[in-house]
């Protein structure tokens, strides 16, 4: 086992119990801080995506945060299905997106619809597999090969329309659909480097659903 | 802001008519591509075969290699190629890729596909990266394969051992000595392989072997490689069979081959 692991733990316990908020209180309401400081690391939302350079399908959760849920950070779990002769590959991303505002398509605070006229992304994707490594196996030279083979750092942008749902009738807080337009490292180098690789051929679509819990 | 949207639903719109195959992708070494796409070294030595069947005293042949994110100069070399029209086929030595990933295979072959003449590719190093080497043998085809021209046998070779990490046999000498077998059509051997004997990627414990191996083919005339991104002229082992090595393409230059009978002549063309 990795020693980073139980630093990253150690962190997550401090971000949980940050001391300043203890002080003097009755064990109930300690018990009530402390559960709600949980709280914050359940997921807010759950997502399926189709293609975007990290499955067929993906399923994930997230986190929003910022001044108005600006910020998502995001897990996602795709499967790349058999073709030919590959096996199904399994792949996991995480994703950071960054929506600069939301518009009110009702002209009103809290309508049903809401636009994300612009959302951007970058993830990192690996994909699990015999054939791949991050770092170069011991049996090359060193710096034979610079990039890793299954870890791909990608970039998109976007657009997403979000339906508000009753609360009392259905569990989930709204629903979003939404679109993004990316590529990833490697390609930019060989569109950057070479000047009859277009824009076009580098870029690929991706569509996803979001599902707002809290 | 309205900007914004207007551009973005503009991008959907572009993108949406232009619905190519690869508009939603699912991961860079994916093997999810059209079947037209499939054995085209097989595909190429059919052609030949069937479209070139007169006997004749000599003929030419290129020799390229390492054309991987030089799609600008493959396409240049493509056009050289096709304006002259005493090329009977092209051979590539190998690393059409440089990542070995689907689309730059397909790139590259979109690119090769316009040339006038059948060609063969080898498989290279970097070819094999990741999935890619999935993709070479769906997409070329075997990474060792031969083929007669002229009675002419083309033996091309992989020889990326590194890359296999001892786990296939590289190279493969049942394979070689089945080539050797196969001699009645012939009169003359030629071996293409990526890398040259003596690289770090070659097995070098079998150098030696390897080359007595290729000559036990019948009356082997020269072996071309490619992998060196530098134009080579070396008798590596000192017995008159000489290995030449292609430029990357980068370099703007190609081999030209003239075979004849039991003799040949070569020259480097700049383009």
């Amino acid at each position: 086992m990795k020693w980073s692991i139980f630093k990253y733990a150690f962190i997550v316990l401090l971000l949980v119990y940050n001391t300043e908020v203890w002080g003097e209180r009755s064990s109930e309401e300690l018990s009530a801080l402390r559960r709600s400081k949980w709280e914050k690391l359940i997921p807010d939302y759950h997502k399926l995506q189709y293609a975007g350079s990290m499955g067929f399908l993906s399923v994930g959760t997230g986190w929003e945060y910022g001044k108005h849920n600006n910020w998502e950070t995001e897990i996602l779990f795709g499967v790349v299905p058999r073709y030919r002769t590959e096996d199904i590959s399994l792949t996991a991303t995480l994703k950071e997106n960054y929506i600069p505002f939301h518009l009110d398509l009702d002209k009103k605070k809290h309508g049903k619809w809401v636009l994300a006229p612009l959302t951007a992304s970058i993830y990192f994707n690996k994909i699990f597999g015999e054939h791949f490594w991050t770092e170069l196996p011991e049996r090359y030279p060193e710096k034979y090969y610079v990039l890793a083979t299954n870890l791909r750092f990608n970039i998109s942008i976007g657009q997403g329309i979000t339906y508000r749902l009753n609360p009392n009738k259905y569990a989930g807080k709204s629903i979003s659909f939404f679109y993004e337009i990316g590529t990833n490292d490697c390609y930019m180098i060989e569109a950057i480097q070479d000047r009859s690789i277009g824009l076009r051929e580098i870029l690929s679509l991706s569509l996803g659903i979001k599902m707002d819990m809290y | 802001m309205r900007q914004t949207i207007h551009f973005l639903f503009f991008l959907t719109i572009l993108f949406s008519l232009s619905g190519c195959e690869d508009l939603f992708e699912y991961h860079p070494y994916d093997l999810r591509f059209s079947n037209s796409h499939i054995n085209t070294n097989k595909k190429n030595i059919d052609k030949l075969a069937s479209t070139d069947t007169t006997a004749r005293d000599s003929f030419k042949f290129a020799f390229i290699g390492d054309t991987q994110r030089c799609y600008y100069e493959t396409d240049l070399f493509v056009k050289a190629i096709n304006n002259r029209k005493d090329i009977s086929f092209v051979i590539h030595g190998g690393d059409l890729t440089d990542f070995g990933m689907k689309k730059e295979f397909l790139w590259m072959k979109d690119r090769l596909d316009k040339l006038k003449v059948p060609y063969m590719s080898l498989v290279g190093n970097h070819d094999i990266l990741g999935q890619g080497k999935d993709l070479f043998v769906n997409i070329f085809g075997a990474c060792n394969f031969s083929f007669i021209y002229n009675r002419t046998h083309f033996v091309c070779l992989n020889t990326n051992a590194l890359e296999f990490d001892y786990s296939v046999p590289v190279p493969d000498f049942s394979f070689i000595k089945q080539q050797i077998a196969d001699s009645a059509l012939i009169d003359q051997t030629i071996v293409a392989m990526h890398v040259p004997p003596g690289d770090i990627e070659f097995n070098n414990n079998v150098s030696e072997v390897f080359h007595y191996y290729l000559k036990r083919n019948k009356n082997l005339l020269f072996c071309a490689h490619a992998h060196t991104h530098y134009l080579m002229e070396h008798d590596y082992f000192n017995d008159g069979i000489i290995y030449y090595g292609a430029d990357n393409i980068e370099d703007r230059n190609y081999l030209v081959f003239t075979v004849y009978k039991n003799s040949y002549k070569y020259e480097v063309v700049y383009f």
